[in-house]
């Protein structure tokens, strides 16, 4: 038996099999991260070491179960989507920690969860003192989110009465020296406009350029390949290489 | 153009994954004149039950070359244990043919017959 061929035929098919069903599962399980979450991609991750190197038993039966936790997987996602009741029983409710500065130690007790890490967590969230909170809630994801009290909460420009100004994206124009007309179309600009910046800046081929964006205030931001950086701020200590 | 193609391919993908996984059933059928390992083994049998031991080590040969074949062929789709398990047997029957020995040989050849049903 050719055991490294057939590892490196097994390990072929379980690398595109997961690229396959992470696109399949989509976005929703690195956002929220529950518990169950973690396990349930921890027990994939081990399936699918198991596909490619377990050359004791067959590759189908691993592949079977791989596919039985995607298909579970998603189907909860939908039974989620569905049923709001179901999702809650599925992913647990919102818990609230800290009411008005005083710690509920009923639900803190329910979530096993110590003050020391209730600390950590409102620390994390640049809240250092406890009489700061208005409300603080435990996610089912793990995360504690924190109103702060009116008086501590920063200033907004409307609160100033400052305008507004609309806000957008940065839009990039070039990269690597390759031009993408699609988002030039988008700011309502075109290549000549483009060009015409580019040799304001003494750019003379768009091989010089690395990085050109659009930036939300209207600027044209360009980063050339050729840095021109002197060695004042080279922060490693010995010649190297390493 | 591009929407078929990010259909296609993964379903391609999975397709050609499952008939690899799933291959070994039909990828120890015989494809050429020299590889029906089954029949050999059971021509073994025969010579076997016949006390013919010179046929019965040529045809040993031929099952061996026919063993080397598939296994290749197969070795993406069944488990190892089962590859190193028919292995053995046919050595134990060559080690059968050189003594002689009927009763061993005869014993292995239906452990074959078992593990060759199974496998796949």
């Amino acid at each position: 038996m050719q055991e490294s061929l057939v590892v490196i035929v097994r390990a072929s098919i379980t690398f595109f099999t997961i690229l396959l069903y992470a696109r399949l599962i989509g976005k929703q399980l690195i956002g929220n991260f529950t518990m169950f979450d973690y396990i349930n991609g921890i027990t994939i991750g081990s399936i699918a070491a198991t596909l490619a190197t377990d050359l004791s038993s067959k590759a189908l039966v691993h592949w079977i179960a791989l596919t039985v936790f995607i298909v579970l997987t998603i189907l909860l996602q939908f039974i989620g989507l569905k049923s709001r009741y179901l999702s809650k029983i599925q992913d647990s409710e919102p818990v609230i920690l800290m009411q008005k500065g005083n710690i509920l130690e009923k639900n803190l007790l329910k979530v096993r969860i110590t003050k020391d890490e209730l600390m950590q967590q409102l620390r994390s969230k640049d809240v250092f003192s406890p009489v700061e909170v208005e409300i603080a809630i435990l996610e089912p994801d793990g995360t504690l989110s924190v109103l702060p009290k009116s008086d501590y909460q920063t200033v907004q420009k409307k609160d100033l009465h400052v305008p507004a100004e609309p806000v957008k994206l940065t839009t990039e124009l070039i990269i690597d020296g390759k031009v993408i007309p699609q988002n030039l179309e988008q700011r309502q600009k075109n290549e000549d406009w483009l060009m015409d910046q580019l040799k304001i800046r003494g750019v003379k081929s768009l091989k010089e350029v690395s990085y050109a964006a659009l930036l939300p205030n209207e600027m044209f931001y360009l980063d050339k390949v050729d840095d021109n950086i002197s060695d004042d701020l080279n922060i490693s200590d010995y010649d190297g290489p390493y | 153009m591009k929407k078929f193609f990010i259909y296609f391919v993964p379903i391609l993908f999975v397709a050609s994954s499952f008939i690899i996984m799933t291959s070994g059933s039909w990828l120890k059928e015989p494809f050429r004149s020299d590889d029906d390992l089954a029949a050999y083994v059971e021509n073994i049998e025969s010579n076997v039950r016949e006390e013919n031991w010179e046929d019965a080590n040529k045809e040993y040969n031929r099952a061996r070359k026919a063993w080397e074949l598939i296994k290749i062929r197969i070795q993406y789709s069944v488990e190892r244990e089962d590859i190193v398990a028919i292995n053995e047997a046919l050595f134990r029957v060559e080690g059968g043919i050189e003594a002689h020995d009927s009763q061993a040989i005869l014993s292995e050849i239906y452990y074959f017959y078992g593990l060759w049903r199974e496998v796949g």
